[in-house]
């Protein structure tokens, strides 16, 4: 587990920061009773389905890069958030996993990144999927803080929050939801 | 006996450079700032974060010489070819510009 | 070739601002230069011993003269008047000042070229059959998939930040010149028995520390799936890629470590799960990517025959150039002209501004405008009517760019090597050099005939030492330079990885080695037909050894 605790009012998504409503616990007994919580991934899987299902309460789940996203997918229903880490920015196994979560398999909840964060790699991040991210990169929150995503006008690749542009070849898209 | 000085690539233009004994940062070798025991290597090493930190120059090493006379001649082939340019091309790189100036 | 459009061109300009903008900051202290290497190395800025280093991709090897004159320019203006091609069809210029590069990438943008994708761990430049659209033997052009491959891969959100960088190399043969088997993917364009184009696809080939020979895993892939089996196979590395160690984390490891069947399987079950999503490729756009390579409107030129006849009895030197350096056309009336950057005792792969313009002049009057960069560090004219040869290699002479020397052993492969490069552990450049002029003599390299030797300056492998038929890997021992030969391997269909022969050879001995095992080989080859690899994989290593160690031990 890497330190992701950090300031509330950090958690950044496209319409900018706001509060983050959960908190990071390594167990259930030590989140006390905060409403929302973020689990590591093997104390998520040892959780009745019971608790995890809980009205009173939101159980997420964050997941390292060396972890498998693959026992998540048949209970992705059951999950508000999965938080996808990026202890180094140069380590991009999450995007893939991004891209199994909620295009492959269409999460409906939250996926978050947490970590690492290059402000060039922000983009990247919301067009494999990630809502929202959880940044400790100082030059990055400066940039989303002056909303410079250090976009391209076009992609060459599908993805989320972008659109085709009729007339231009099938890969391409444009920005925009 | 190997001494040692300290050499970068200054960062606007990566011209290779060296530390010199009046704290500027020299085209030539000759001239730099001669470190013989422990405690100046230290020194050197802590003149070369603070020349990274003042984004000067980059890739800041500390490296062996020879003195040879008044001539400072670099251990490894790497560093002798820093200092003079490419062994197959006289016409470049400072041992372009001595021959010049000769 | 293909032509950018507003879309492509939006897309460079926003990159090569927002590199501007990065540059800029660096050189005023905002950022520093931890933070500042991996933007530098996303735009092909590298650091070498002298100086800076620019990369500048050149896609599938493909230039018109225009984008050859601004190679020239950029070489003229803003560096020291020549510039050098290398194994992977890029060009490198090696003193451009940090500050002045902004102004090299717009320059670069107005000819549709850019810096991208040079380095870092992302997709690089896709590379292919430099004869692609040309040559006889071609099932399909190699280039408008390499196309749509560069285009796919630029900017890749799910996979700019790989274990480790990744090559992909294309060709339209059976006759492999891309060495597609010793990339992360090899595709090899082929048609099935009904007659359509599709690819076999072959994973996990590299050189490197770990030469490995790629994996075939599958036998036809249809054309429209290309993009889907390719995200499927990158998506497989990039999950379960080795992080924890930057030796192990090309996807050769990979597969090597996983085996080929259990990788195949992870590929095709990833790959049915995207089979029919939005990258599908609809014929439409192959063809739309495909007419951009159309093959130019070749004049019937049947005169040249005759003319070739009488011009090559009246110059053997001509004669020698045109049986070396000229392939066979598509068009019975064409041929293909590999222009050799390897004079005799000359720097492999560099040339001068001037030799640059000289070469896209001659391209626009004699080749339809277009040229290619071989990734044996050649240039080539894809097509020259066959009743040009003789103007055409007059105007090459001009500038010493009519070297008979293509495939024979001074058209020799070197990496930077010491002289320029940050990473080496011996000189390759010099090696080259005495080597080419050791065998310079043109009926002695002719009678040699077709032997690849291939030069690196350090276990990287950049200058493809192992699948040379001769290899040559300097290394640092105690100081000085040395060398080790590797024999017998080899890049193209029949893919191997050279054999090492034993102890390495200083710098002063090494000419003398090869020239012992190419004289062993003169004494031991069938005929003149039996080429060095040949009689290598007929006798194996032992003669060689023998006579390496045996003759220079005794020698010394
Ligand atoms: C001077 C700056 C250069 C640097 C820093 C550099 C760095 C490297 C490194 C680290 C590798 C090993 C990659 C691995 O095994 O994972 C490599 C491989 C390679 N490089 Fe370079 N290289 C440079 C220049 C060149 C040049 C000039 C060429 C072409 C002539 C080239 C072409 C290649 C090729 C073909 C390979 C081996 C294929 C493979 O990736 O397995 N590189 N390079
Ligand atoms: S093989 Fe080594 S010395 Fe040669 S260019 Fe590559 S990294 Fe440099």
């Amino acid at each position: 587990m890497s330190d992701i605790e950090q300031p509330a009012g950090e958690l950044w998504g496209r319409e900018g920061f706001r509060e983050d409503p959960y908190v990071t616990a390594e167990t259930l007994e030590e989140a006390g009773d905060a409403p929302a919580v973020i689990l590591p991934l093997g104390v998520w899987l040892g959780l009745t389905e019971e608790i995890r299902n809980a009205s009173n309460r939101k159980i997420g789940v964050v997941v390292a890069p060396g972890e498998s996203v693959e026992p998540l997918l048949p209970l992705l229903d059951s999950i508000p958030v999965i938080a996808l880490e990026f202890p180094a920015f140069s380590d991009g196994r999450s995007y893939s996993k991004a891209e199994l979560i909620k295009n492959q398999h269409h999460f409906k909840g939250e996926l978050r990144a947490v970590g690492d964060v290059l402000i060039d790699q922000v983009a990247y991040m919301l067009r494999t999927g990630f809502d929202t991210m959880k940044v400790n990169h100082a030059v990055t929150l400066n940039r989303l803080a002056g909303h410079n995503l250090h976009d391209v006008p076009g992609y060459y690749q599908p993805g989320r929050g972008s659109h085709t542009v009729p007339g231009t070849y099938s890969w391409r898209r444009v920005p925009g939801a | 006996m190997s001494v040692k000085v300290l050499t970068a690539n200054r960062l606007a233009d990566g011209e290779v450079v060296w530390l010199g004994a009046n704290g500027e940062w020299l085209e030539h070798i000759d001239g730099a700032l001669i470190a013989r025991h422990a405690e100046a290597v230290n020194a050197l090493e802590e003149a070369g974060k603070s020349a990274i930190k003042s984004n000067l120059v980059i890739d800041v090493n500390v490296i062996d010489v020879e003195e040879r006379g008044t001539d400072l001649f670099p251990v490894r082939l790497r560093e002798r070819i820093r200092q003079l340019g490419p062994t197959i091309r006289l016409d470049l790189g400072k041992q372009a510009e001595k021959s010049k100036a000769a | 070739m293909y032509r950018y459009d507003e879309f492509d061109h939006a897309f460079v300009s926003a990159r090569v601002e927002q590199f501007k903008d990065q540059v800029e900051r660096r050189l005023a202290g905002e950022l520093t230069e931890e933070q500042f290497r991996p933007l530098r190395l996303m735009n092909g800025v590298y650091l070498q011993l002298h100086a800076y280093m620019l990369r500048v991709a050149v896609p599938y090897g493909t230039l018109s003269s225009r984008q050859m004159h601004k190679l020239a320019h950029i070489a003229r203006r803003y560096d020291r008047g020549y510039g050098h091609f290398t194994t992977r069809q890029n060009i490198q210029y090696n003193w451009p000042a940090l500050k002045d590069i902004p102004a090299v990438l717009d320059e670069l943008a107005s000819v549709e070229m850019h810096a991208l994708q040079t380095s870092g761990n992302c997709i690089r430049n896709v590379t292919a059959d430099h004869f692609a659209g040309a040559a006889a033997d071609e099932v399909g052009d190699p280039r408008p998939y390499a196309e749509i491959l560069r285009q796919w891969s630029s900017m890749h959100p799910e996979f700019s930040y790989l274990p480790r960088k990744f090559k992909i190399a294309v060709t339209g043969a059976d006759r492999d010149r891309a060495a597609i088997q010793v990339h992360d993917i090899g595709l090899h364009l082929k048609k099935n028995e009904s007659g359509e184009l599709g690819f076999g696809v072959y994973v996990g080939g590299g050189q490197g520390r770990t030469p490995m020979v790629a994996k075939k895993v599958r036998d036809f892939l249809p054309v429209e799936d290309l993009l889907t089996y390719t995200t499927a196979i990158v998506r497989v590395y990039n999950l379960n890629g080795r992080r924890d160690n930057k030796y192990k984390a090309r996807i050769k490891i990979l597969v090597h470590e996983t085996g080929t069947e259990e990788i195949t399987r992870q590929i095709e079950t990833e790959w049915q799960a995207i089979k029919e999503t939005d990258l599908k490729l609809p014929q439409q756009d192959v063809d739309a990517i495909d007419a951009y390579f159309a093959p130019p409107n070749l004049v019937q030129r049947p005169e040249g025959w005759s003319e070739l006849a009488a011009a090559r009895k009246a110059d053997p030197a001509f004669s020698a150039w045109v049986d070396q350096n000229v392939t066979p056309h598509k068009n019975p009336d064409y041929g293909v002209v590999t222009i050799s950057l390897k004079p005799i005792g000359g720097i492999p792969g560099d040339a001068t501004d001037a030799q640059m313009d000289l070469v896209a002049d001659i391209a626009e009057k004699f080749s339809y405008d277009e040229i290619r960069v071989s990734h044996e560090q050649n240039l080539v004219l894809p097509h020259v009517a066959i009743a040009d040869l003789r103007i055409v290699y007059d105007l090459l002479l001009t500038d010493g760019l009519a070297t008979a020397n293509a495939g024979l052993i001074t058209d020799i492969i070197s990496c930077p090597g010491l002289d320029y490069c940050a990473l080496a552990t011996a000189r390759s450049i010099p090696v080259a050099q005495r080597i080419s002029e050791r065998f310079g003599n043109p009926e002695r390299q002719a009678d040699i005939g077709e032997l690849k030797l291939k030069i690196s300056g350090c276990i990287n492998a950049c200058g493809h030492h192992h699948v040379g038929h001769i290899g040559i890997l300097g290394v640092e021992k105690k100081g000085e330079e040395l060398y080790q030969i590797s024999l017998g391997g080899s890049g193209d269909e029949i893919c191997t990885i050279g054999d090492i022969t034993g102890r390495g050879f200083s710098s002063e001995e090494i000419v003398d080695a090869i020239e012992t095992i190419v004289d062993r080989y003169l004494e031991i080859r069938t005929d003149k037909e039996e080429t060095f690899l040949a009689t290598y994989r007929r006798v194996g290593a032992a003669p060689f050894k023998d006579a390496l160690y045996s003759e220079v031990a005794n020698a010394a």
